[in-house]
């Protein structure tokens, strides 16, 4: 993550690199939440 | 997932001179399109439509509770229109209209050439006709149309027919492409703003979209996860939620409203976000308390994540766990007031003028407020546990929805329009549409305020009939309202059509980057990183 773009515009393939991982960060986030969601009411013994 | 946001150097050499094309022609253009601009005037208009749809439903619903007695509609067909009413206008229209927002202000106020994953963005899109589709097409199944209420409770919810089954893969559809959106927002806010361009001297809607984009990120899995539970116990034999299997129906009330009461910000946020772009450009100030408000934002979002047990005051929870989330809710009329505080004070002493998107800025403010009002007076247990269920619940949310989030759109949308198409839309008409809008709006759902004080419950297709009169009353309101918003279409048509060129900054007010680019805005934009000035820079102060 830059707060400066001026490397970023000038290196795209740094750019996508960058944007990809924050990416795939936040994807990865929002799948633990479901499988966590849904796990912890699972071993509670909701299920 | 691409970055699609082509330097101009870049662009010549290794794409030639496609990165300057439009898009490809005809209808298949729309379909493939990894332009943001295309991609939130199709948010936009996407979320018009199911306005009216779901405007339609209400339609029905203000149709039967005219008079008192079944007049028009079975009370399955009524319970029907109710829930996807709801889910239609949640998310169907109000969400994609501020992500259509964002898409199209994001990257101009940051100075991107476009959103950080442009497929991604357009799969986005492309994810919502197909649940309005299952939404609105579960009507014609078997059983009709599932019956819940948005909140979709078991029991009832595990027991009903096919049209569940459609609500829950649509909630599933819509879920996704909500966290793709904010995937996509959060990624273009944190790695492509131009130089100069710091997280405090962001224009204010950006800010706003950052915290509701973690928001979705962290309640829409949420939603996902309990629909997935009630998927599996209606069709794969678990019993999450069916007490007769050792489930706790309840436990899916505590799971939906930690998603449902972020869900709340999540439309508010961007509003507030809109609005904090039109009163200042129409008070000829800078917006008061930059910094506060970006600390009200980030309050905001954080203890919606601690209010949720307020929807559920009645479920048997401990008095302990009733006074703290009392309290915890109380408390988020502090960062709140501070952003009415702000808004209210950068109009003192401003040189105000009162177009269009100002009047639907103020009505924002005043009827939000009321609304925000009637949420104090529902937070309080004691209260609470009278009004449960009740119409005044109604017309609190309404307050919150309808005046809260629509009337912001409405603002952002008059505000921006020159912008988009190049033209001024007719001001005498956005005006009609205002009064009429505000006139009705209050007509519908004040009324309701006193029929829920008198004890008339909501989600019911006949009543008392000592509830009449406020009910036809709130019914003609409800027309006058729906009606009244053909107007919008119509200055909108009537815009692209043809009208007054608009200039490169039609309201002399406003200020940030999007105000200097052409009008209409060129197809590409910012594919250099724009120079940040200090003219600029004052746009977020």
């Amino acid at each position: 993550m830059s707060a400066n773009a001026v490397e970023n515009t000038n290196d795209l393939d740094t750019q996508r690199r960058n944007n990809r991982r924050v990416g795939i960060l936040l994807a990865l986030f929002a799948s633990a939440v479901f499988v966590t969601v849904i796990i912890r009411q699972w071993v509670s013994g909701g299920a | 997932m691409q970055a699609s946001h082509d330097t101009h150097d870049h662009a010549h050499g290794d794409h030639g001179d496609h990165a300057h094309h439009g898009r490809a022609p005809g209808l298949m253009g729309w379909f493939t399109t990894t332009n943001h601009k295309d991609i939130g005037t199709m948010y936009l208009w996407f979320s018009f439509v199911m306005f009216l749809v779901g405007g339609a439903m209400s339609l029905v619903i203000r149709g039967e509770l005219f008079a008192p007695g079944l007049q028009y509609v079975s009370p399955e067909f009524y319970n029907q229109m109710l829930t996807l009413h709801a889910l239609i206008m949640v998310f169907g229209a109000i969400m994609p209209a501020f992500v259509g927002f964002a898409n199209w202000m994001i990257p101009m106020m940051v100075g991107a050439p476009d959103m950080a994953f442009a497929r991604m963005n357009n799969w986005s899109f492309w994810l919502l006709p197909p649940a309005a589709i299952l939404l609105t097409g579960s009507l014609f199944v078997p059983g009709g149309a599932a019956g819940t209420g948005w909140t979709l409770y078991p029991p009832l919810s595990v027991q009903m027919g096919l049209g569940m089954d459609m609500a829950i893969f649509a909630v599933h559809i819509l879920g996704m492409s909500s966290i793709m959106g904010s995937i996509n927002i959060i990624t273009t806010i944190l790695n492509m703003r131009a130089p100069g361009m710091t997280l405090m001297r962001m224009p204010m809607f950006c800010w706003t979209w950052l915290v509701t984009a973690f928001l979705l990120i962290a309640s829409m899995p949420i939603l996902a996860g309990a629909v997935t539970m009630l998927l599996t116990d209606r069709h794969f034999g678990t019993s999450f939620f069916n007490a007769a299997g050792g489930g706790d129906p309840v436990l899916f009330q505590h799971i939906f409203w930690f998603f449902g009461h972020p869900e709340v910000y999540i439309i508010a946020l961007p509003a507030f976000g809109v609005v904090s772009h039109v009163i200042p450009a129409f008070s000829r100030k800078h917006l008061f308390g930059y910094t506060s408000m970006v600390y009200a934002i980030a309050a905001i979002g954080l203890i919606s994540f601690f209010v949720w047990a307020h929807h559920m005051y009645v479920t048997g929870i401990p008095l302990t766990g009733q006074l703290y989330f009392m309290y915890a809710t109380l408390l988020i009329a502090v960062p709140t007031g501070v952003k009415v505080f702000n808004w209210i004070t950068t109009m003192w002493r401003g040189e105000l003028t009162f177009e269009t998107p100002m009047l639907f800025a103020l009505g924002f403010l005043f009827l939000f407020t009321v609304g925000g009002l009637t949420g104090l007076v529902l937070a309080i247990t004691a209260v609470d546990i009278q009004l449960q269920d009740t119409y005044y619940v109604v017309a609190h949310f309404h307050y919150v929805m309808v005046a809260g989030a629509l009337f912001s759109a409405y603002a952002g949308a008059y505000f921006w329009l020159p912008k988009w198409t190049g033209r001024m839309y007719d001001e005498a008409l956005g005006k009609v549409h205002f009064w009429t809008s505000i006139v009705f709006f209050n007509v519908a759902f004040f009324p309701q305020h006193f029929l829920g004080l008198a004890g008339m419950p909501r989600r019911i297709p006949d009543y008392a009939t000592q509830f009449t009169d406020f009910n036809a009353v709130s019914s003609i309101g409800a027309f006058g309202f729906g009606f009244s918003q053909l107007i919008f279409l119509w200055v909108v048509l009537k815009n692209i059509k043809g009208g007054e060129a608009a200039p490169v900054k039609p309201w002399d007010g406003a200020t940030g980057l999007e105000w200097t680019l052409p009008s209409p805005v060129p197809y590409h934009t910012f594919e250099d990183p724009p120079v940040i000035t200090e003219e600029h820079l004052a746009a977020a102060h």
